[in-house]
């Protein structure tokens, strides 16, 4: 009886302080935006006039329209590499597939920005790729608009999807699908209609942040979209171009853009609850080895979809190094642009490191409480807690981001121009990622193994610490990782909130980017790029002595 | 967990209490003249300059949200009209060499004339052969430039914005049939600054840019042409102005002194193609001289008058087109 009320105490505990973190971070700065939307632009009374100009203006739903294109295709994508990049590595021995893993987190390290711009060097209108092709007769589609957008999303965004699905396929019964084996299915059988299934709930949720990097991400369309407008970069240069008025389309296009977010939201948690399923994790997969024709189409597989994600990485390394003139490229290589950089890149890498990992720190620690709160007790706060705490997934970067300026520029919480502003905003966006991962590793986790250790007398919180806590760790690392390397990446928000000396490296690079100094931006990224692959690396050999870390957790 | 709350909150601490010796400046300074210009600023002063780069809608933007509680103390090197039609937000102040500037650009309240910048079309010389270029802003209505033309956009960008002045003011209620037409056959760029380089680059044939951004690509040698539009350009200052409730106000006054003085506005004139707002600045090396060039004169009450309106207009058209 005792242990029941202190247990109660704990988590209750962690349900305000989730509570007070939505109140205080989503719900306190977004409110000021959202009363934009229902307000007239001139008189400032309530109304919906925003509301009608958008459902009565082609311009409006062509770019819902194509936002929902994008986010479908760029998931579909997403997935058709990512589900065999992950069964691949994660149950047959891949040479190398620790520089695969590393590669393709990379991929997803890239800023946006840069990335779209690297496929407009090679699949542009005078793109060397296109170039190359046109030479041989074949003439590419134009880069410019959905094509573009979909193809620098997926090989951005697949990863999302092999890291979740080759997290649980390391994680789930093995004897199941030796089962379905034994009662004569074939291997191809046994994988989609049992493996499938078992795995589900982590596909469909790498599947849910791919769509919604997509539906949310304003940097790849800005730059490679032409004039393909999707919602994000509709909302933005809705609110950067009312210079004198409130924003007011620009929050109807966002509430809209979370509508979409939250029907699909919905949809993901009806499919993955419908079925549950626990492993013991006493019966892991083994990695086979294949043979001959086999293993090479699967190593062919595995290197192509990776390479092809690091092109853009490879285009922009390369770029680095060409000799500048100004904002002209010349011939030969060199230093030039590094030297150019040189003046403030210290102080922003530090920065980034800083920032990121603080914010990690607090992401990774409080998410999985919260992540244990959601998979095992459902009364009724957590229920209310558990959707609140989407809110950051479909809410735009640069909503975010001003909502930020209005509320913590003014009493009680003054942050404006701080180092933790822009630490609260990495915070605040990346929290459900480390929720859901942690929720989505205990789903899988059967509770049957915490209910002996309580029957064995332990009390709940040192049951969470010495048995759940073990099981999840690696579910931890993986979405602290995956939080780190989206909050090393975090732009849009921050863009607004930063000033000298909070700049970060992806605004820098966005920066240089904008004023068309690719060459700069090239040898930002680049250092992004060694920086990261080489603290990849390091947590790598330390947590998991191997190849496991970034695919297998 | 209260130990990482406690270094989280010396973080936020020690970010507050950094301001010391500084000069808090937002701007839409190319990135490169920022790192070329802020380290000899803080070298010669020894006050350290807080930047923030931003495109100048939002630098306008960023300024009025924090009206309550300002956090910078200068607006460096945005478009004139802008300072003009914000120019509630920012207080006067006379620079130390004020009778140094030259009287055509002392246009601005509560501003200040910073550097004299000028329309141009900048083209790719790879795609259009000389008698191909555009002349006109007219010119650039023809269907042989369909998507070939990168502009930004002018409800966004302080330059494009002063092109869209430019027709207006020189073919007067037509020159909206005008701009619409070259709409017509915009890719719209993120931000002014790229519009050269997909030039440069041989995505677009056409650019309508700056003519200090478009020399930077002709001098690096890449292969592209400036052309002074025939029917006339416009030539205006952009400004450099003190915000109201500027925290660090002295530091805030030299920083603009320093702008305006002779080696710097040498140095925008090497280094950056700039035209000098001093009487006693030659003009850069390997442009035309003014007098050479058809400008249009420019309002400023006018531009900044009209600028809702225009912008309003701007993104009508833009909807109707699916800009």
């Amino acid at each position: 009886m005792g242990a029941g009320r202190k247990k109660a105490d704990i988590w209750a505990l962690v349900i305000f302080a989730g509570f007070a973190i939505v109140v205080v971070f989503l719900i306190y700065p977004l409110f000021d935006v959202f009363k934009y939307s229902f307000a007239d632009k001139e008189t400032g009374q309530a109304s919906f006039a925003n509301w009608k100009e958008f459902f009565g203006r082609a311009y409006y739903l062509r770019a819902f329209g194509h936002s929902i294109s994008v986010a479908l295709l760029t998931t579909v994508f997403s997935s058709l590499l990512g589900i065999p990049l992950a069964f691949f590595t994660s149950r047959y021995k891949i040479k190398g597939s620790n520089l695969l893993s590393t590669l393709s987190v990379l991929a997803l390290l890239s800023p946006p920005f840069i990335g779209a711009y690297s496929w407009i060097t090679m699949l542009g209108r005078n793109g060397f790729l296109r170039n190359l092709f046109l030479s041989v007769g074949i003439r590419l589609p134009q880069i410019y608009g959905l094509f573009g957008i979909v193809l620098a999303d997926t090989l951005q965004y697949y990863p999302f999807i092999s890291l979740m699905l080759a997290g649980s396929l390391m994680t789930i019964d093995r004897s199941l699908e030796e089962a379905s084996e034994n009662l004569g299915a074939r291997s191809l059988r046994t994988f989609f209609s049992v493996t499938m299934p078992l795995v589900l709930p982590s596909l469909t949720g790498g599947a849910l942040i791919v769509f919604m990097m997509s539906l949310s991400n304003f940097g790849t369309p800005m730059i490679i979209g032409g004039n393909y407008l999707v919602l994000p970069t509709l909302a933005y240069n809705l609110y950067t171009s009312e210079i004198a008025e409130s924003p007011g389309m620009a929050s109807t296009v966002s509430i809209i853009l979370m509508l979409c977010a939250s029907v699909i939201i919905v949809l993901q948690q009806w499919l993955s609850s419908r079925r549950k399923y626990a492993s013991m994790l006493v019966n892991r997969p083994v990695v086979k080895k294949l043979k001959g024709a086999k293993s090479f189409f699967a190593h062919l597989l595995c290197y192509l979809i990776v390479g092809l994600s690091t092109l853009p990485l490879a285009v922009i390394v390369f770029y680095s190094f060409r000799n500048t003139s100004g904002p002209v490229f010349t011939t030969g290589f060199g230093l030039t642009s590094y030297k150019q950089i040189f003046f403030d890149v210290p102080k922003t890498v530090a920065n980034s490191f800083i920032y990121s990992f603080i914010a990690v720190v607090l992401i990774a620690g409080i998410g999985t409480l919260i992540g244990f709160t959601i998979a095992r007790k459902r009364n009724l706060a957590v229920r209310i807690l558990d959707p609140l705490l989407m809110i950051p997934y479909i809410v735009p970067g640069t909503v975010l981001g001003i909502g930020f300026i209005v509320a913590f520029n003014r009493k009680p919480l003054y942050l404006a121009g701080t180092a933790a502003i822009i630490i609260m905003t990495y915070f605040i966006r990346r929290l459900p990622y480390s929720v859901r991962s942690a929720a989505s590793i205990l789903k899988q986790i059967d509770p049957a193994l915490e209910e002996a250790g309580i029957n064995l007398g332990s009390p709940p919180g040192r049951t969470f610490r010495t048995v759940t806590l073990p099981l999840m760790q690696s579910g931890i690392i993986s979405g602290a990782i995956m939080s780190w390397v989206t909050s090393m990446n975090e732009l849009s928000a921050s863009i607004l909130l930063y000033v000298g000396r909070t700049m970060t490296m992806p605004i820098k690079i966005y920066l240089s980017v904008l004023d068309g100094y690719f060459g700069t931006a090239s040898a930002m990224s680049t250092i992004l790029l060694v920086v990261t692959g080489v603290a990849m690396f390091v947590v790598n050999r330390y947590f998991n002595r191997g190849s496991e870390t970034f695919i297998a957790t | 967990m209260k130990r990482i709350f406690a270094v989280l909150f010396c973080v936020a601490l020690l970010g507050s209490a950094w301001a010391a010796n500084e000069v808090v400046v937002y701007t839409a300074h190319e990135e490169s003249i920022i790192n070329a210009l802020v380290p000899m600023f803080e070298k010669e002063t020894g006050i350290k300059v807080n930047y923030v780069k931003l495109g100048s809608g939002d630098v306008i933007k960023r300024a009025k949200a924090e009206l309550s509680n300002p956090q910078a103390d200068v607006i460096w090197s945005i478009g004139g009209e802008q300072l003009e039609a914000e120019n509630q937000i920012l207080q006067a102040y006379t620079p130390k060499d004020w009778d140094k500037i030259a009287p055509v650009y002392k246009v601005g309240t509560n501003w200040l004339p910073y550097t004299g910048i000028m329309n141009v079309f900048i083209v790719n010389t790879k795609m259009l052969k000389a008698d191909q270029y555009p002349r006109k802003w007219t010119d650039l209505t023809a269907a042989r430039f369909k998507k070939l033309i990168s502009s930004a956009r002018a409800d966004k960008s302080g330059s494009s914005y002063m092109q869209l002045a430019n027709v207006v003011s020189i073919y007067g209620d037509k020159g909206w049939d005008v701009y619409t037409g070259i709409m017509k056959n915009m890719v719209i760029s993120a931000s002014s600054g790229a519009v050269s380089k997909f030039v440069n680059d041989g995505e677009q044939a056409v650019g309508l840019t700056l003519e200090d951004n478009a020399f930077r690509y002709f001098s690096g040698g890449g292969p592209v042409a400036i052309v002074y539009p025939e029917d006339g350009t416009v030539a205006a200052p952009d400004g450099i102005a003190l915000l109201k409730g500027a925290p660090n106000l002295g530091n805030a006054k030299k920083f603009i002194d320093w702008c305006l003085s002779k080696p710097v506005q040498e140095y925008l004139v090497d280094a950056m193609a700039r035209r000098p707002v001093r009487t006693d600045t030659k003009d850069p090396k390997g442009l035309p001289a003014l007098s050479t060039i058809k400008t249009v004169p420019y309002d400023f009450g006018w531009a900044a008058k009209n600028k809702d309106a225009f912008v309003k207009k701007f993104v009508n058209i833009a909807m109707d087109l699916g800009l």
